[in-house]
């Protein structure tokens, strides 16, 4: 602050947060600075660093919400897959008792009865 | 005729040699050679202050760092024409502030330089060491922000005018230049920018 004009009669509390703000801006200026190569490398790519880091950052986001949702579809139609087969299983079964338990033509039955009457373990199944 | 770097030159910084093939028509190598090394010293002595003056402006390092880079560049290829008349550092921020105004016309980016702003909050964070006490810390701090905070609610023209003045401490006289304003302008501009932090430290305290 080397000129005189009004500026320069600043009210000392003004004068002492003005000065603060600048060492404080100078200080994260340097260490900014550290970090920084200027004249190192080309200019024409830099000016694509944050939009880059922040489409590589969506993808990422995206990939981290997408293959868990698809992991879980992928569960859940082998889920339903072997509900469909189970179902599929119970049904042929019932078919095929059905097949096995369907009425003995009428001119078997007296073959059947006379089955039942000679087997007593029958007997006592049919008994049951 | 292509101009071509002095491989003896030890000072030559990276920015002069990697756009050392685009400097074309320069009568004669010797010439060049001293422009190379006297802009050499300018990038050496004035790169940080460019820099800090972008990154207080913009509070994005990665486009302080190209605009930075943008300045130099610029800068190098009229240094043969910049007849000493200003301080190298007026000229350099002149070319600096127009590139920002480059910068905030384009609105395509928008998106992206909002988001790549470093939050004010942050920045206040940083404090000269010489602030001992954690109260006298936290009121620093405090402080800081509020400067910050008004910078933030600043026009353009009036937070390059502001940062000029009270973190790269110019006077007056060079910031009307390197802006293009007048004198009264500038001290208008100033007197706005006082008056908000003066509102702003008063309502803290």
């Amino acid at each position: 602050m080397k000129e005189s004009f009004e500026f320069e009669s600043l009210d000392k509390e003004l004068e002492g947060v003005l000065g603060r703000f600048r060492d404080s801006a100078h200080a994260w200026s340097a260490q900014e600075y550290a970090q920084v190569s200027i004249g190192a490398s080309g200019a024409s790519s830099r000016g694509w660093n944050a939009p880059l880091r922040w489409a590589v950052g969506a993808c990422l986001m995206l990939a981290a919400v997408a293959i868990p949702v698809h992991r879980e579809r992928v569960r859940q139609a082998r889920q339903a897959q072997v509900v469909i087969a189970t179902q599929q299983d119970a049904q042929l079964l019932e078919d095929v008792d059905k097949d096995v338990s369907r009425q003995v033509p009428a001119s078997m039955s007296p073959l059947t009865s006379l089955i039942a009457s000679d087997d007593p373990g029958f007997r006592a199944e049919s008994e049951q | 005729v292509a101009a071509q770097v002095n491989p003896a030159s030890t000072r030559s910084s990276t920015l002069a040699m990697e756009h050392s093939l685009t400097i074309t028509a320069m009568p004669q190598a010797s010439a060049t050679s001293s422009v190379q090394e006297e802009f050499d010293e300018i990038f050496l002595r004035y790169r940080s202050q460019v820099f800090r003056f972008l990154l207080s402006l913009l509070r994005d390092r990665d486009t302080a760092e190209t605009l930075t880079q943008e300045c130099f560049l610029r800068a190098f290829r009229a240094w043969p024409n910049f007849r000493q008349e200003s301080n190298p550092l007026t000229w350099l921020m002149r070319i600096a502030v127009n590139l920002t105004r480059d910068h905030w016309r384009n609105r395509k980016l928008q998106f992206w330089k909002r988001a790549a702003s470093v939050e004010i909050s942050e920045v206040s964070d940083w404090l000269p060491g010489k602030v001992a006490s954690p109260e006298q810390r936290a009121l620093a701090r405090q402080q800081v922000e509020a400067v910050w905070k008004v910078v933030e609610e600043l026009s353009p023209r009036q937070k390059t005018v502001f940062l000029l003045r009270f973190v790269e401490e110019m006077e007056l006289s060079e910031i009307a230049e390197a802006t293009g304003l007048n004198l009264g302008t500038v001290k208008s501009h100033l007197s706005r920018g006082l008056n908000a932090v003066r509102t702003r430290i008063g309502r803290q305290s």
